[in-house]
Formats: structure tokens, sequence, C-alpha cells
């Protein structure tokens, strides 16, 4: 089983009980790094095998892989 | 996570045929004697046809029009099936009209185009003629359509055009449709000149060629967007740089309100890259840099540094989240990213970041974004990169200092958010980059972002009840319009307030 770096957005219903939702989210095996409650928005790692059934914890709107960004290195004339 | 990984810099689209079309592209606008046609007749950046504008509701007036004044042969796009104009069906055919445009496009000789031009004039059915631009209709991105349409349209008998060899491979549907939506923009262009009688508005490339560039006191770029005559500084506004960080010690800074934070682990929010230095230097430096010209837009505006992107400059959606949440918490009024990762023709925006953008918005800050350095025009026009393509985060493109676009700049060729909304200077852009070097002059998407972000907290400032979404209506409804198709520019040229 592999981990998956991921973000999760709490829908707008659940916003005002966004703690219960991240509580859900860690019962579906998410490990928390990050609360971001003004975003509505928990990020973390989980097994990739337990990814659906976290998309299917209520309250959880989107489910989305951390995708990696790279800019161009300092010396490269389009940035 | 490195298969999701997308280099803006290695991950280019490269594909043989549309690499040799653009050679092909190069023969027919360049005049350059290498074919019969091009050169003799035809001015510089038209391609010898015309556009004829027919009065809406008279298609029928119009085609006989054509017919009977100037003795075209007419085809109408609603012939083909699906209304994909396919340039072999269309045989020896002088004109194409397209009913849904009320448009024709018409290749003839000048003498006949005099004869529709009277016939305009007596208040018929067309209203307006104009020669076809290159660079409307026929995209750089397809420039393989150009010989292929350019033939549909031609008739041997009086047109001296040599055969081309390449037809064939020029006649796929996908360049038809590219074909219809160049001349969609064409029209979109026409009308705006029709509605503008007197041209207003109008900003043309030639003007921006007259002018010589002089940046003893002032970048291109700030001259442009109109900045050193602007009353406002950005007093009071918060504006967030998500990038490399920033060079804490640069002297042009010295003195000012900066929060620098890292969102990258083991590296402190200290820039030991140069390109978060160089976004913030354009979105908020000085007035006076210890070497002119100055370079910085929102001089007043509290510098929030993100650093999201790692001194390799390289981060991840989950950096990147945190920073847009850092700067909701703190109340930014304007989140600038230089980032992006490439995405695929087709592809859709995401749609967790479509949420996260609409709450910053409802939450006031306004998130500008790169729409990424993936094209090589004018053979390859890649589209809008994640994250700008979220419709509610603000897409900037790139223009050169002759205000033409960047040959690097995605276009807006996705649907559904995936479009340009507005474009800043981004070549041989001159910044503050880390000491010891203080100053360094580079190209990007990345660079165009900083002076929407700057000019953004210059309008926050002019306007405190504009926020989140509001202030991006203020920054499209200000933006100076250009010459150039919506999909590669959006509203504009960004102007200060």
């Amino acid at each position: 089983m592999s981990k998956v770096n991921l973000s999760v957005s709490v829908n707008d219903e659940h916003l005002d009980r966004f703690s219960e939702v991240v509580e859900r989210c860690k019962k579906a095996g998410m490990k928390v790094e990050q609360q971001l409650e003004p975003l509505g928005v928990i990020t973390g790692s989980i097994d990739s095998a337990k990814l659906a059934s976290l998309r299917q914890v209520e309250g959880v709107s989107q489910v989305e892989q951390s995708r990696g960004f790279q800019i161009a290195p300092p010396g490269s004339d389009v940035q | 996570m490195s298969r999701s990984r997308d280099d803006k810099r290695t991950k280019r689209p490269r594909d043989s045929k549309e690499a040799k079309s653009a050679d092909f592209s190069g023969n027919i606008n360049g005049g350059d004697g290498s074919n019969g046609f091009a050169s003799e007749v035809i001015a510089p950046g038209t391609t010898g046809r015309y556009l004829v504008l027919l009065r809406e509701g008279t298609a029928k007036d119009g085609i006989n029009t054509l017919n009977n004044i100037a003795g075209l042969r007419v085809a109408s796009s609603t012939d083909f099936d699906g209304g994909v104009v396919a340039s072999e069906t269309l045989g020896g055919a002088d004109a194409i009209f397209f009913d849904n445009l009320s448009v024709a496009v018409v290749d003839t000789l000048p003498e006949q185009i005099q004869t529709l031009g009277v016939s305009a004039a007596e208040g018929n059915a067309i209203l307006a003629i104009e020669p076809e631009r290159v660079v409307y209709a026929l995209p750089a991105a397809a420039p393989a359509r150009i010989p292929a349409t350019r033939e549909t349209f031609v008739d041997a008998d009086y047109s001296p055009a040599p055969p081309i060899a390449d037809l064939a491979a020029a006649t796929a549907t996908g360049a038809t449709l590219e074909f219809l939506r160049g001349y969609r923009d064409a029209v979109d262009h026409l009308v705006g000149r029709m509605l503008s009688a007197g041209g207003v508005t109008e900003a043309t490339a030639e003007e921006g060629m007259a002018r010589a560039i002089n940046e003893s006191e002032l970048t291109w770029g700030l001259q442009v967007t109109k900045v050193a005559a602007s009353r406002f500084s950005g007093s009071g506004v918060r504006l967030a740089v998500l990038d490399t960080g920033l060079d804490l010690g640069h002297p042009d800074i010295a003195g000012r309100r900066i929060v620098p934070v890292s969102f990258v682990e083991n590296q402190a929010a200290q820039d030991g890259h140069g390109h978060g230095t160089h976004c913030i230097g354009t979105a908020c430096g000085s007035k006076q840099p210890g070497r002119l010209p100055r370079y910085g837009i929102a001089h007043n505006a509290e510098i929030y540094a993100g650093k999201v992107l790692s001194n390799q400059g390289s981060g991840t959606d989950m950096g990147i989240i945190a920073g847009i949440a850092w700067a909701i918490a703190n109340g930014c009024t304007v989140v600038s990213m230089s980032l992006g990762a490439a995405v695929l023709p087709g592809q859709s925006f995401s749609q967790f970041y479509e949420e996260v953008a609409k709450r910053s918005l409802a939450a006031g800050t306004l998130i500008i974004a790169a729409v990424g350095n993936e094209s090589e025009r004018p053979a390859v026009i890649s589209p809008v990169a994640h994250p700008a393509n979220c419709p509610s985060i603000m897409a900037v493109g790139a223009l050169t200092a002759q205000l033409q676009v960047a040959p690097f700049s995605c276009g807006g060729i996705n649907p559904q958010g995936g479009q340009v909304d507005i474009a800043g200077p981004g070549v041989s852009v001159r910044s503050a980059w880390p000491r010891p070097t203080l100053y360094h002059t580079i190209s990007g998407t990345s660079m165009a972002t900083p002076h929407v972000a700057g000019i953004a907290a210059l309008l926050a400032e002019a306007n405190p009840g504009s926020r989140g979404r509001a202030l991006g209506s203020l920054l499209l409804q200000s933006a100076r319009r250009l010459a150039l198709p919506a999909r590669d520019v959006g509203a504009g040229l960004v102007q200060a307030p």
C-alpha cells in the first residue's frame, strides 16, 4: 500500500462543524497534518487503498492528491 | 509524486507535425519571396482575404450581393456536416459564409472588394469590410490552416498560388475548428471597432513598436501599465506573494513592513532561488530603488512573503494551500502566485482549488496566478496551467514590450475557466534579485503576474469597498483593450488607477 499526500475540502454545509469532519477523516484512515479552518481544508496523507472510502466521509466535498510544482532554475531566461 | 510533477521548463508538448507546419507558416506569412503570391499584393499582417460583416438576419441578401455584385461563388458553412468546414469539400468557392456569425470570408481581387465596398456604402446587407489579419484569423497556433484555407478560397484562374505539398496534412477537422475560432476572434474585433467608431480605445501593436523603449527611469512594464502616474501606492493593503520567499536583506526593501513565513520543510523564508524576490520586487518594490529604473508597483503595501516553493524551485499543492489559508487568515487582499503545473488540452480544472478560490474570494482575498510558459508560439499554444485555470482564479498572460503575446504564454484553449483573464508585462522584466546580484532581467508569465497583483493592490487602496470578486472586476474593467485575441490576453493590458 502506498501513501499519498492529499488535500480534502469540507463542504459548505459542514463548515461550522469542521472539527467533526476532521475526526471522521481520521477514522477513515487519514493522517491529518494541517487543519485550515478558514479555508475549510484538511491536508495530510492516507493509504491509497483508503482513498475511495475517504471520499464517502460525511462532510467531505473534494479529495485531491497533492501535485508537485517546479519552477525553472534561477539561471533560466524564462521563469 | 514524481509522475505528477510537471516541470514547466522541460515538459513542453512537441509535435513533429506542428513543428513542420510552423515552417510552412513562416513561408506564407513572411512574404520572403519563396512563393509567388504572398509578397507582392498582400499588406503586412494581412492574409489577402477580406472579412465581410453582414447585417444580422440578412444572410440571403448578403450572399446574393456577393453573388450578383462581385460575381463570387459563395459556399455556406451550413452546407457542411455539423458546421465544420472541411477544406476539400469547398471546391472552387470564392467565399465562405458563416451563418451563425453573419460573416463571409472572401478571397478575391481588390477591385471586386471595392465594388462590394460601394455596395456597403449604399446601405444594403453589408455592414463592413476589412482585410483579414493574420494575427486574428489565423492564430499562430494553427499555421497549417493558412495554406489549407487559402487553397479553399483561391480560384486557380486568377490566383498564381503555387502548389502546396503539405495541404493534405492540414485539412484535419481540428484544424477547421481552430479556423472557426480564429474567425470568431476576428469578428469580435471587427464589431468592437465598429462600436467604438473613432477608435477611442484601440491600442495597436504598431503604437507599441513605434515607441522606443527607454528604461532609464522606469521599467517598460511600469510605463505601459501607467504605474508612475498613479497616486496610489498600496498603502494599507496586504499583498501576499506565494513563491520562493524573499531576500529579507535586499537594500530596496529596508524599512518595509514584511511578514515572511516558510511553508517549506527545513527551509527559511529567505529566498535561496531568486524567483520570489523578483516577483515581490515587481508587485511591491520600492518607489526609489538603489539603482534606477524603478521596477516596483505597490511600494507602500505590506509584504506577506509566503515561501511555498523551495530554494530548488519545487513545491506541492499542500504547501500552496497552506499559503493561501495563511494569506486569508492575515487579511491579505491579494495573493500573487507565479507558479503552476501544466495541464493537457481538454483537461478540466481542479474542483478542489476552485472551492478554495471561491472561499478565498468570499473572504475578500483575490488570487492571481500565472497562465504558464508552455507555449511555443507560433507553433504550439498550450492550455492555461493549474491552478490559474480555475474560474475563480485570475489568470495572467504575458506580453512583450511591443505589446504582443509572449511566445511562451499559454492560451485559453480549454473550456470552463481555462481562459486567460488579463495580461501583464512578461518579457525582459527587470526587478530585484537576491544579494549580491541585486537586479536581474528575466521573462515569463511569472513576471506578468506580480504586475497584475501590484496593480490590484493600488486598486484595492483606491476602492476600499471592493474586495474579492469585485476587485477582480475592477482589474478587468480598467484593463487597456488590445488588438489581440482574448484567448491570449483576456481583457487586455492591466492598468494602474
